[in-house]
């Protein structure tokens, strides 16, 4: 039943045996590595002090960038240069300057902390605006065009514009940042990395030791969470224990605190964006004008590919037919910002959604009507030049007012309003439209092994790394169904460089489409031999059969009434000489985009959806709570529909956080403000309300995946924006129609009770 | 001289004998004993991941966060963990459940939530789901989304209330012989460690006052006095501050008093606040201290935190400090010199400044008996569970036979250096009758007498109208207009 398989490890994780970094591989003498962190912007270090640290029994050594054999550069896939550590001149608060490996993890952090460093402080770049008036952009303005958006305007029956500003989000993965280095004999190191990207951390540590990429292994057996989080930055850390390691010729283990990992690691994009939309009187979108600007940190890390995302999806699930999208990417004295679920998509699509709600108000539109009415239809392209292949945006958002019985809900909440002075409920829509691929093309590229044993059983590598999506039990299924046997027969090993080499990052919601089809193709080939050694198994028996009647199921191969158990089959194919070991290899076909033009085809399809949350705001406190959840979304032909609902239930909770309480603002030092979950706060299972609804569709499959399926991880993400958008109706609900409401993003309880009371300030001016 | 404590203990179905140095964490031990499962993500007692099953006596197990947990407080005590409960070829019936609605991705959270609901199945035999929610409301996952772990929970409960699992069957078969050894513990033996780079010299696990009072004299400048420890290891193990002796008063059997009589409530200083919580007396006669307590921290927290802690650390924003002022509580502290009470409104001084002398140590709270009164907490933060308030609020007050209002208590927490009355905005109310013009009056009142600070919690304007919003709040809950308030 692979369609109905669990976590593979889920039996280890309910017990508590399942094992993570740093809980094996362990030696005796293994090291612990500290890390001296810089708590000036940027500045120029002047003199380090660290005798008092290395006098502390128990101390190793104390390494600097002096000690990097290599290459100090851990930039990885641009033209950046991001130091491991930095020689001179610290570019953000967080960034490693030194490392202390000790015997122990408190002795290490000890002499950490009396490491002294002085700066010459220099001006620090903080905000976007800052930026882009000291010119500190990593690329020009990127544009995409189309259309006569000045026309548009100028016959619009309805022009909207705005501002928005969209914080940051912490990924709070609940397991921080951390690598286990071990020396091998001959100078190579193996990294047990808290990493998305093997490849990624296999080269940069090589570069930064100054070896070939074939003495470093890396190998990560699973994650405890990652969000993007782990995509480039776990690279640094597993840097910094090489580094140790390959210094002191011992393992070593660097694991984050995380009041550090919250203080040192890049966030999701803050972003500042303007729009004007130009509607016809019927709410037809005729233009759109938007500018994003990002807040990029330190370093470029993965800030192009990002804001591209961002543009890509500014149109969101809307045809527009005269538009001009333009990018800032700015550079600051933050930690460089990076990967987070959904990539620079939620940070693009915010602006159209207010707009579009903003212009249903002025038109006296019903919003879910003004999405509906302006959602892609078959044979339109996006503005880049793709065409939207299986458009159903509209479909999506008419199934979610079936399944939330939309006209009902909304007179429900009319009346609780109508009743209500203090409180007051919203209702808030957002349909979904999210791109699938890469959109740095070459990455769309997936590898695996596959071995089968001679009692049957199937060891099982893949390009993807296991985070907690399932993406071992997405393929791992794949290839139970390619060759029919059960899932038990399969064990799924550890993401490993010496298995599956240059395997592109797990991220972009690709991991179980590209390695599954990887896998499908190495089990294709072993079945193509297997079916040969059946024909001649079934011959050698008086049984005559070819290969095209073979049938492949139940752990056993069939053909009319003859039948060989899979076991058998195989343990007969290798004393017949069949090679039982198969590599797979996909890349996704039709990938490229101009970035000159603004023209390309950066997807290879798109996952459509909607969703709907009710939410009740107190207006004397500014404080909320979720009261309801609608979703629908089209999972195609899902490889593992619970799995899928699973990815979707936490990619919602996820996105409801970012909008509403998850707030991690900066001082004017460059520091942030909540370093822990007492101060950064996030969804727990009391903020999830119990009706939260989900229904899968199949609505069209020409443009999927493997085996039919479609990505998951990152679409519903999206959704989690109608818990904005609930709110924002709320409030709405409290003024004085056409009274404007000026709601911050995320929506503290704060920022909900300060847009209501400066709605009110208006008023009466 | 450096000493660590000789505990004896129990991980599961193993006795453990080891010495322990004055700030090692209990999860630290429990880990490197190869429990794993219990993880650290936060280190301080805020994501659950740490969470482990704490049996005090046969049959009473309380969930806790290891991580901010001294090691020395597990001396005597037996240690329930998720590798406890079950193996991957026999899980146990939540392990269960757990798997079989995909209530696990990543893992890492997964063996916290299981031991808080085993904590909660361990000490209600009947929850809905309200009950189940709450006990993992200090659990935070960031895969899931939460609503296959509910699903597991319905599951459960379902089989719960049919009758398909009882609640003993859930114990491990382990723990009557564990018992049987632990009964006879003794405190620990105390031994000289070497230095090395430890920052506390000596942990006191008290047994007696007496013996708790002097440790205290022996060093009174340099001690902390630790119940719950739940302030003082986040310190230790965040801000890396650490005290050189910790004289723990939680096991002072003396201090766990908990007597009412006609004029008064004495609340012992070890009584945590989920004892608090789960007492009908709390609930009938201080309403507003349990609507306090059932927004402090989460089960974990509450299951080892005390009021007495909560006044000995004297943060600005401590709930509880700020509901015992509106019930116009006083403090008993008590040195070898003997005890005196100090009502709470003559507490504190100053930031983290109080009238305790260094030699003294809370050995209880004193609560005046006012029948027939109006009572009412409020709490504002970010997020309703598990976090800290950016300005906190308690009203108490009695109503005279012509209806106008006596004994006015207005106290507020977040709003300056300790948590403070409004004395300005009690005395307007004092022998008045509650209208729209006194309540309109008195918010103008509120918010003129404080000038609040800006945070992460909340910037000084956000404040302000938080001061005057919850006084309308509980004014409007007071005269049950506007039953939305």
């Amino acid at each position: 039943m692979p369609k109905k398989t669990r976590h593979l490890s889920g039996k280890l994780h309910v017990t508590g045996r399942s094992l993570f970094i740093g809980e094996e591989h362990i030696s005796a003498d293994m090291c612990h590595v500290a890390v001296v962190f810089s708590t000036c912007a940027h500045g120029r270090i002047i003199s380090m002090d660290a005798v008092s640290a290395k006098a502390l029994s128990g101390v190793h050594a104390i390494i600097t960038a002096a000690d990097i054999p290599g290459e100090n550069n851990i930039a990885h896939g641009n033209n950046d240069n991001q130091p491991l550590l930095p020689a001179d001149t610290v570019m953000y608060v967080g960034q490693p300057i030194a490392l202390v490996v000790a015997d122990s993890r408190q002795v290490a952090l000890e002499a950490a902390s009396r490491v002294t460093v002085n700066y010459e402080e220099m001006p620090a770049i903080l905000s976007i605006d800052a930026a882009v008036k000291a010119n500190q952009l990593y690329v020009p303005p990127r544009k995409i065009q189309r259309g006569d958006v000045a026309r548009a305007f100028a016959e619009a029956d309805c022009i909207i514009e705005g501002e928005v500003k969209i914080g940051a989000q912490e990924h709070f993965y609940l397991e921080t940042q951390r690598c286990l280095a071990t020396p091998d004999e001959d100078g190579g190191i193996t990294l047990y990395a808290a990493t998305q990207s093997t490849t990624e951390v296999q080269a940069v540590a090589a570069r930064v030791l100054g070896l070939a990429n074939h003495k470093i292994t890396v190998d990560v057996k699973r994650l405890g969470g990652a969000f993007g989080g782990k995509e480039s930055q776990g690279t640094l850390w597993a840097g910094l224990a090489a580094l140790a390691a390959h210094y002191t010729h011992k393992s070593c283990y660097l694991e984050l605190r995380r009041i550090d990992d919250i203080m040192a690691t890049g966030k999701r994009h803050p972003f500042e964006n303007t729009y004007r939309l130009a509607c016809s009187a019927d709410g037809r979108i005729l233009g759109y004008e938007v500018i994003l600007k990002s807040n990029g940190g330190a370093y470029i890390d993965l800030s192009l590919a990002i804001l591209e995302r961002g543009l890509y999806h500014s149109d969101h699930a809307y045809f527009i037919p005269n538009i001009s999208i333009t990018g800032y990417a700015c550079k600051t004295n933050l930690p460089p910002n990076t990967a987070f679920r959904g990539f620079g998509a939620p940070q693009g699509i915010f602006p159209i959604e207010i707009a579009l709600q903003q212009a249903a108000e002025k038109l006296g539109i019903d919003p879910i009507e003004i999405r509906k009415r302006n959602c892609y239809i078959t044979g339109q392209t996006a503005p880049y030049g793709m065409e939207v292949c299986d458009p159903v945006g509209r479909e999506m958002l008419e199934e979610l007012e079936a399944l939330a019985s939309y006209k009902q809900l909304r007179n429900k909440v009319d009346e609780y309003n109508a009743s209500h002075q203090y409180h007051k409920q919203g209702i808030g829509v957002v349909p979904g439209k999210f791109g699938i691929s890469f959109t740095t093309g070459f990455l769309n590229q997936g590898s695996a092994l596959v071995w089968i044993y001679t009692d049957g059983t199937i060891s099982l590598s893949h390009g993807g790394v296991e985070m907690g999506q399932s993406v071992n039990a997405k393929v791992a299924s794949v290839v139970a169904r390619t060759l029919g046997v059960s899932m038990d027969r399969i064990r799924v090993e550890s993401a490993n460089t010496k298995r599956v080499g240059n395997a592109s990052p797990t991220a972009a919601s690709t991991g179980s489409d590209i390695n599954g089809y990887a896998a499908e193709n190495a089990a294709k080939k072993l079945k193509r031999r297997l079916s040969r050694m059946a024909v001649r198994y079934f011959s050698e028996r008086g049984i005559a059969c070819v290969e095209e009647d073979l049938v492949f199921a139940d752990d056993a191969v069939v053909s009319g009434d003859a039948r060989v158990s899979f076991a058998d089959l195989v343990n007969f194919a290798y004393t017949h000489y069949c090679d039982l070991g198969s590599h797979g290899y996909y890349f996704t076909p039709g990938i490229t985009f101009n970035r000159e033009k603004g023209r390309g085809t950066p997807f290879y399809y798109f996952v459509f959806g909607a969703a709907l949350a009710v939410s009740q705001v107190d207006l004397l406190t500014g404080e909320y709570e979720c009261k309801k959840i609608y979703i629908v979304h089209d999972s195609s032909q899902s490889l593992n529909p619970d799995i899928d609902l699973g990815q979707i239930y936490g990619a919602f909770v996820q996105g409801y956080g970012y909008c509403t309480m998850e707030d991690i603002s900066f001082n004017d030092k460059g520091q942030y403000l909540a370093l822990t979950p007492s101060t950064y706060k996030f969804p727990t299972i009391c903020d999830i309300p119990p009706t939260f609804k989900i229904k899968l569709l199949d609505l069209l499959r020409e443009h999927a995946s493997v085996l039919g399926s479609k990505a998951v991880g990152e679409p519903p993400f999206i959704y989690g924006l109608a818990g904005w958008f609930a709110l924002y109706d709320a409030l709405k609900r409290s003024v004085p129609q056409g009274s404007a409401i000026d709601l911050a993003f995320p929506a503290t309880p704060e920022a909900v009770l300060m847009a209501k009371v400066q709605s009110a300030k208006k008023e009466t001016v | 001289m450096f000493y660590a404590n000789q505990v004896r203990f129990y991980l599961n179905d193993k006795l453990v004998e080891m010495d322990v140095t004055p700030t090692q964490t209990a999860l630290e031990i429990i880990r490197a004993l190869g429990a794993t499962g219990a993880k650290e993500a936060c280190s301080e007692g805020d994501c659950g991941a740490c969470t482990v099953a704490l049996g005090l006596e046969r049959n009473r197990y309380l969930a806790v966060t290891s991580c901010i947990m001294p090691a020395t407080k597990l001396h005597g005590r037996h240690v329930i963990t998720v590798e406890g409960l079950g193996t991957p070829e026999n899980l146990h019936p939540i392990q269960e459940v757990m798997y079989r609605h995909h209530a696990t991705q990543c893992g890492f959270c997964t063996p916290g939530f299981i031991m808080s609901i085993f904590c909660l199945l361990a000490n209600n035999s009947q929850p809905d789901m309200a009950a189940f929610r709450k006990a993992l409301e200090g659990n935070l996952c960031r895969c899931t989304g939460y609503q296959h772990i509910v699903q597991a929970g319905e599951d459960l409960l379902e089989k719960l209330h049919e009758g398909l699992l009882s609640i003993s069957s859930l114990f491990p078969d382990f723990c009557d012989a564990v018992w049987d050894d632990l009964e006879q513990s003794q405190p620990p033996q105390v031994v000289p460690v070497s230095a090395g780079v430890l920052p506390s010299r000596e942990y006191h696990l008290c047994y007696s006052l007496d013996a708790a009072l002097h440790a205290l004299d022996a060093d009174p400048q340099n001690s902390r006095v630790i119940s719950g420890g739940t302030d003082l290891f986040v310190e230790s193990n965040v801000a890396r501050r650490f005290a050189e002796n910790y004289i723990d008063v939680q096991r002072i059997a003396s201090l766990h008093t908990f007597s009412m009589d006609d004029h008064e409530l004495t609340i012992g200083a070890g009584v945590t606040l989920e004892e608090l919580l789960q007492d009908a007396r709390i609930h009938v006669h201080f309403p507003l201290l349990s609507q306090a307590i059932e927004m402090m921290g989460s089960v974990q927290i509450r299951n080892v935190a005390t009021l007495a802690g909560n006044l000995g650390n004297a943060s600005p924003v401590a709930d509880g400090a700020c509901a015992l002022l509106g019930l116009d509580a006083s403090v008993q502290l008590t040195s070898s010199q003997g005890a005196r009470s100090v009502p709470l409104k003559k507490y504190y001084l100053g930031y983290k400044q109080t009238e305790r002398h260094p030699d003294e140590i809370i050995t209880a709270i004193i609560l005046p008996r006012k029948e027939g009164g109006f009572g009412n907490f409020i709490k504002t933060g970010k997020r309703h569970n598990v976090d800290i308030s950016s300005v906190s609020s308690a009203l108490s007050v009695q109503v005279d036979a012509s209806g106008l209002l006596t004994d006015v208590v207005l106290a507020y927490g977040g709003v300056k250096e300790y948590p403070a009355l409004a004395t300005q905005t009690m005395a307007l109310l004092q022998g008045k009758k509650i209208d729209e013009i006194l309540i309109t009056e008195a918010m103008a009142c509120v918010e003129a007498e404080f000038t609040p600070i800006g945070d992460v919690r909340g910037t000084a304007e956000y404040r302000s109208l938080l001061i005057k919003n919850q006084l309308k709040k509980h004014l409007l809950r007071f005269i049950k207009r506007g039953e939305d308030a």
